[in-house]
């Protein structure tokens, strides 16, 4: 699965990563990163899932593309 | 009106003297005139947009003018809102610009928003940009978003009027406000004047296109947009009315805290002193969390460098040490590393240096 973060997630993340990941949802996504990136718990985004902003319950496969979309400060 | 200065937009396929009339009749009030604020308002001068007005209470500072093209040199130290307007003014005198010397907050907002027919928020913080989001809702108003993040920016059209409805607002793409500190500004991470002319030029554009109805708009989109590839997505996004229940009255709205307390607590370090008495103990470490490409580089005792997405990998490095102080630039970065620390290693003491890397003698 390839995720693309944006803003602050860079840091934490990556500007991108591929790995094999088993979620079938948004949430259990985010909870498998959670446990690779601690650092991710508690922090402010949304995510995408094909272009897509979604609820945490929406079902995801192998091939979608995911991004993790931080808000934006600087003005 | 004087067709003659327009006459090159005049001409365009679907634009034409009517475009022009919708453009000189226009209302829009610019939010912030920093990075974002200086495109947006030289575009819509130029263009022709009959009265804007201009929000902001900053003074002119010298490290503003690598980016902010309203201001020079001999402004420095000036009010932002004076010289920008003396200087659109210049650039089209036809313009009735507007100034308002304040900051925007949830008192003084729906008396200034109210009289115009476009908000373009260029501010630079949260709690603004939530507070003009719900004002925007509460009056019906259209409201365009855009915001940079280092080489990253983003741009969407909020709470335009649609058939019996209107579409998404900020809070349906983010509906939480990020604690204090969490997101970087400006300040924190640094900016290049070329992204924010880039995105600024979107949010004028969208501007343009909204009042002359011309082109599909950017609502329940979301554009992001990467300086250092040129990479750019849309996101769609659904609106939802994501904003909290209370903020349907005016005085719900008014009474409403949107202020996020920054996280200060014994773990902060804010003076130099304090940080050199903490640097004399044994087992002490400062833990440098910022990117290895960042400058300044630094070699010194007691110093390491370990950025802060390698920090859960590199975590044994840390295990034997027991007061660890972590630093970045601004103070952003390393307050994640601490609170991260914290959990990670309950015995050890945790600090991080709040004022940055630039504030310590080595």
């Amino acid at each position: 699965m390839k995720i693309k973060c944006f803003g602050s997630l860079t840091d934490i993340i990556a500007t991108e990563i591929e790995m094999k990941i088993a979620a079938k949802t948004v949430a259990s996504l985010i909870e498998f990163l959670e446990a690779q990136y601690p650092l991710l718990k508690g922090k402010t985004y949304s995510v995408a899932v094909n272009r897509q902003i979604v609820d945490k319950d929406f079902p995801i496969q192998e091939t979608d593309e995911i991004a993790l979309l931080a808000p934006f400060s600087g003005g | 009106m004087d067709t003659t200065r327009y006459q090159r937009q005049i001409q365009l396929a679907n634009f034409g003297i009517e475009a022009q009339q919708k453009l000189s009749k226009a209302k829009v009030l610019v939010v912030g005139a920093g990075g974002l604020g200086c495109p947006v308002l030289m575009q819509l001068t130029i263009a022709g947009v009959g009265c804007i007005g201009i929000v902001d209470n900053d003074e002119i500072a010298y490290h503003n003018l690598h980016r902010q093209f309203l201001y020079d040199e001999s402004t420095v130290g000036k009010l932002k809102t004076d010289i920008a307007r003396a200087k659109l003014k210049q650039a089209n005198s036809e313009i009735d610009i507007q100034v308002y010397n304040l900051y925007l907050n949830h008192k003084n907002a729906i008396d200034i928003i109210q009289s115009y027919d476009l908000i373009i928020d260029c501010c630079d913080n949260f709690e603004t940009r939530y507070m003009l989001n719900d004002a925007c809702v509460l009056l019906n108003k259209p409201f365009i978003y855009g915001s940079i993040d280092a080489y990253q920016g983003q741009v969407s059209f909020c709470n335009v009027a649609l058939q019996n409805t209107r579409s998404a607002s900020y809070r349906d793409l983010f509906p939480q406000m990020p604690q204090a500190n969490e997101i970087p500004n400006c300040n924190e991470i640094g900016t290049l004047g070329v992204l924010c002319s880039i995105i600024g030029n979107y949010q004028a554009a969208e501007a343009i296109k909204y009042i002359t109805q011309v082109g599909d708009l950017l609502t329940n989109k979301l554009l992001s947009y990467d300086l250092l590839t040129h990479q750019q997505t849309i996101y769609t996004y659904e609106k939802k009315n994501s904003r909290p229940s209370n903020l349907s009255t005016r005085e719900a709205f008014e009474a409403y805290e949107y202020r996020t307390t920054p996280n200060s607590s014994s773990t902060d370090i804010e003076d130099h002193s304090t940080l050199e008495s903490l640097l004399q103990k044994e087992n002490v470490l400062l833990v440098d969390v910022r990117q290895f490409h960042e400058s300044p580089q630094i070699e010194a005792e007691k110093y390491i460098q370990i950025p802060l997405n390698e920090l859960e990998i590199e975590s044994e490095r840390l295990e034997n040490i027991e007061t660890l102080i972590f630093v970045c630039q601004g103070g952003v970065r390393s307050m994640q590393a601490q609170l991260w620390a914290s959990e990670k290693f309950p015995s050890k003491k945790t600090y991080y240096f709040s004022k940055g890397i630039d504030h310590i003698k080595f």
